[in-house]
């Protein structure tokens, strides 16, 4: 070994912490996730098994477990491509063009995530509800917003606006318009531009944004829980169904329950995690 | 296959990006738009190109007026300075892109689309890397593809945004010759932005300078050397001493040096004139008969020629030296005059000055 | 120079979008909200907060997400240290992990801690022993909100983290300055604008949270009701104008707090120079 790399070597241990100290940190490191984050999963699974496989199956092929589960996938199939179809929006007009208000729309954006999603349910009862601005006018005339299926839906629009957009807003300014404008050059048409060029470019950003967006749009609970009602096996998202159960004490029925939205939860993160991993190579490639 | 500027302006706030440039280009010429950077040139050339709105003025391709067409009619081709190359296609599949994207009736077919994308990748000695993806190419390869790619469209201008300005010094030597080869085999009305003095004269047939958004001056590259037409011309291009000082009594005063002044100036008094003096216009002289006496400070060997730096020698009696900008003077001698001259760090030594650019009007006050 | 001028296609298209949908789902919704309240005097707003119970409710909120937030900024420093710098079994199925509170819905989290943490739950129990309750009190809320917050910290300050120029540490111990010396004086400075934005994201989110906090808050009245349960039990009185009084007082004193903390993030940017 030549001296200049085992000198490198001893300053770089030097400014290390040492074993003892390494070691204790991995361990509360280890303690607190397996404490606030492992612990939870196992628990869920626990309890939802805890009276049989029987009664597992029982809870969750129950009639309004199966209607809550078709709202939450229908509520998640229109909100997540119209916030889809938002954040490619957004994004194009605030990355690739400079406009007065720009920075506002940005700010804009994203202001559903620091509203609470209680509030976020009042503003449509106060739009909506009996004494808001329509004063149920459309409830009156065999439309119902609240309580109703498009209650939840633009309830869950509200809180899941921001996902997309904020996904593609850093990704799309980082990569700069050149080959876009390459391609208008070359005489492509806007269309042409966006299936052949823009979008093979974002797609794994989309994809993240979009995994995002549907995981909480299927688990939003504070918001939908204040238009829908509650009324079970209508407006009873798999969320709210998780807490009538639950606060009707048959607890290992909500926890049978949640292991779908656990499962849902599980496979968001691998899915995220892959698709971190695929933007992270397409990153390497186009920067080496 | 012209192009004619027409008070071209456009501000960004309260920049102004382009203060009223007017420009020709002839058919088939290559011409550098050279200026430091923020002078405006590149967008000059992104408003040709039709990827930027000017605030007014007119650009016409051909005597046509094409300042409100869309991009795809101008038949422009653009070369970017970060290649802009697309990585998630292949080599070919970038060049062959802008035949892909025509509308179906004008297509040609995919076997005509090969034959092209290869004689393309051929002229630009690229052959080998067709299925290669761009980041796997080298810098120098990658600005080749982007050129053959826009070369594909066969467009009647060629506009280059700084086209070396991201490789190494050797491999933007080396693409510059070529890119002057290429130009004389295509004969494609071309124009580059650089801000490479030495790129632009060495490739281009013409040469625009700017500064600050306007236009200082056009002309070729031996015009733009010798007879620069402003200050930032003379200093931009080439190296230059320039001496502060003033006019009195039909010669140039520069501290205790004093410089007579060729006859067209001579009636002039100015309370600032500066003599702007290149390197190579400075011959040393052993013994008397000097306009002015230095002593040599450094010397650098620079191949086939030599760089001096000097300062000024001036009796305690005379008052103070002349006036420069870096308090040295730049010289510059063939090797074959330092031989012969024995000259060597120390020595004291006199200057006969060959050629002064004087710069009168508002423009010298600088 | 991404934002020069471009005449790219889509700006219309894209900005009519993308503000048709603002305005109907974000801007018409909240100026309901100023409009409903406008419609209340100054002296009956001011009598809906001055309240006991809401403000109570407001200090639960507040001292709970303050608690919660501050003790994420300790945790998720350990793991983000951790999991940047040392070697660790399923390292990245954990650091995938870490996200679980963002993917995991509330009211599943909810009713999971509160299994956990009731005093004869899995560590309720232990607790119990001890004589300290955790749900069905204050403790629960923050123990809820360390769950929700956890991942702000961890996530802002790994990247910095990942960032940082191992040379300057070297430089430090060299200069003979001690581990804790580097750490507090070479190591820290640059993660404090990190360390506030995570702290502000979760303080934020803290104060907003429902789903996780209804089942294991217990929900008493002056002791462990926060303000958005407190938001829904007066809509549940169709007490619409005192609802919409205490969601615009929360917002606008939540848009205050993260103001203070932008500030304060921006100083301290200036200050170590990473403006």
């Amino acid at each position: 070994m030549n001296s200049t790399t085992h000198r490198q070597i001893v300053a770089r241990q030097q400014a290390d912490e040492t074993p003892l100290v390494r070691y204790l940190l991995s361990l509360l490191a280890m303690a607190i996730i397996g404490l606030f984050l492992i612990l939870p999963l196992v628990a869920v699974l626990v309890e939802a098994f805890r009276d049989g496989w029987q009664a597992y199956m029982t809870a969750i092929t129950d009639r309004y477990t199966r209607h809550a589960i078709g709202l939450t996938l229908f509520t998640a199939l229109i909100c997540v491509p119209l916030n889809t179809l938002f954040g490619v929006a957004a994004a194009w007009c605030i990355a690739r063009f400079d406009f007065p208000g720009r920075s506002l729309l940005t700010t804009l954006i994203d202001l559903p995530f620091s509203v609470s999603p209680v509030i976020a349910g009042l503003v449509f009862i106060l739009i909506f509800g009996a004494q808001g601005w329509f004063d149920g006018w459309f409830a009156a005339n065999g439309f119902p917003i609240l309580f109703a299926l498009p209650g939840i839906v633009l309830a869950t629009m509200f809180v899941t606006l921001p996902f997309v957009a904020r996904e593609l807003i850093p990704l799309m300014q980082q990569q700069g318009a050149e080959q876009e404008e390459a391609a208008i050059m070359l005489g492509a048409s806007p269309w042409q531009m966006w299936w052949t060029i823009t979008l093979p470019r974002i797609k794994w950003g989309l994809l993240y944004g979009v995994i995002l967006c549907n995981a909480r749009a299927m688990g939003e609970f504070g918001a939908v829980s204040v238009v829908s009602g509650h009324i079970r096996g209508s407006t009873n998202t798999l969320p709210l169904h998780v807490e009538i159960l639950y606060n009707e004490y048959q607890f290992s029925a909500a926890f049978a329950v949640a292991t779908l939205l656990a499962g849902l939860a599980i496979v968001t993160l691998i899915a995220k995690s892959i698709v971190e991993w695929r933007q992270q190579r397409q990153w390497e490639s186009a920067s080496s | 296959m012209s192009i004619h500027v027409n008070q071209l302006t456009k501000r960004y706030g309260n920049f102004t990006a382009l203060d009223d440039i007017s420009l020709s280009i002839d058919d088939g010429e290559l011409v550098a738009l050279l200026g430091p950077s923020g002078c405006g040139k590149t967008t000059l050339l992104r408003s040709i190109a039709g990827m930027e709105f000017a605030d007014s003025g007119n650009i016409l391709l051909e005597g046509r007026d094409m300042t409100f067409e869309p991009i795809r009619h101008r038949q422009v081709g653009f070369v970017f300075q970060h290649y802009a190359l697309f990585n998630h296609m292949s080599v070919f599949e970038n060049v062959a892109y802008g035949l892909r994207v025509r509308p179906r009736a004008q297509r040609p077919t995919e076997a005509a689309i090969r034959q092209r994308v290869h004689e393309l990748l051929d002229l630009v000695q690229l052959e080998w890397l067709a299925k290669r993806f761009p980041p796997q190419l080298s810098g120098g390869q990658r600005q080749r593809i982007a050129l053959a790619r826009a070369l594909a469209v066969e467009p009647r201008y060629l506009l280059l945004d700084e086209p070396f300005g991201a490789l190494d010094a050797n491999v933007r030597k080396e693409l510059r010759g070529w890119l002057r080869r290429l130009h004389e085999e295509l004969h494609v009305t071309s124009l580059f932005v650089t801000h490479d003095q030495e790129e632009a004269m060495e490739v281009a047939s013409r040469i625009v300078v700017m500064n600050h958004g306007r236009i200082e001056q056009l002309g070729t590259p031996a015009e733009i050397y010798d007879t620069p037409r402003t200050p930032f011309v003379s200093t931009f291009i080439g190296n230059v001493n320039v001496f502060r000082g003033c006019v009195r009594n039909g010669a140039f005063h520069s501290g205790s040096w004093r410089l007579p002044l060729p006859r067209t100036l001579d009636t002039l008094h100015l309370a600032e004139q500066n003599a702007y003096i290149r390197p190579h216009d400075i011959e040393i002289l052993r013994g008397p008969a000097a306009d002015w006496e230095v002593r040599i400070r450094h010397v650098q060997p620079m191949g086939s020629r030599y760089h001096l730096e000097a300062i000024p020698v001036t009796d305690a009696s005379a008052g103070p030296g002349p006036e420069t900008e870096s308090g040295r003077i730049m010289i510059e001698l063939t090797r074959q005059a330092f031989k012969t001259l024995a000259l060597d760090v120390g020595h004291r030594v006199g200057l006969r000055i060959h050629h002064v650019h004087w710069f009168h009007g508002a423009t010298t006050l600088q | 120079m991404s934002h020069r001028k471009t005449r790219l296609p889509g700006f219309g298209l894209s900005l009519g979008i993308t503000v048709f949908t603002l305005s109907l789902l974000v801007l018409i919704p909240l100026s309901a909200l100023v409009t409903q309240s406008a419609g209340l005097s100054l002296g009956g707003m001011w009598h809906a907060l001055a309240d006991r119970r809401v403000l109570a409710a407001f200090r639960v909120s507040f001292s709970t997400a303050f608690a919660a937030a501050f003790t994420n900024v300790l945790l998720g420093l350990v793991v983000a240290w951790v999991l940047v710098r040392y070697p660790l079994p399923f390292k990245r199925s954990l650091d995938a992990l870490i996200d679980l509170p963002f993917a995991l819905p509330t009211a599943v989290a909810g009713i999971v801690l509160t299994t956990l943490y009731a005093p004869n739950g899995w560590l309720g129990q232990f607790f119990t022993d001890w004589g300290i309750r955790i749900a069905f009190t204050p403790l629960g809320i923050v123990v809820a909100l360390i769950f929700i917050g956890l991942p702000f910290v961890v996530r802002t300050v790994e990247p910095v983290l990942q960032e940082l120029d191992r040379q300057q540490e070297e430089a430090s111990t060299s200069l003979g300055a001690s581990r804790w010396q580097t750490f507090h004086r070479v190591l820290l400075p640059p993660l404090v604008p990190a360390i506030l934005t995570g702290f502000s994201l979760a303080f934020a989110r803290g104060l907003g949270e429902y789903g996780s906090v209804i089942f294991i808050a217990g929900n008493m009245p002056m002791k462990s009701e926060i303000v958005p349960l407190l938001i829904v039990t007066k809509l549940e009185q169709y007490d619409y104008a005192g609802a919409t009084v205490i969601a615009l007082a929360s917002l606008v004193v939540a848009f205050i707090m993260l103001l203070v903390v932008n500030g304060l993030q921006h100083w301290t940017r200036k200050r170590t120079g990473q403006d």
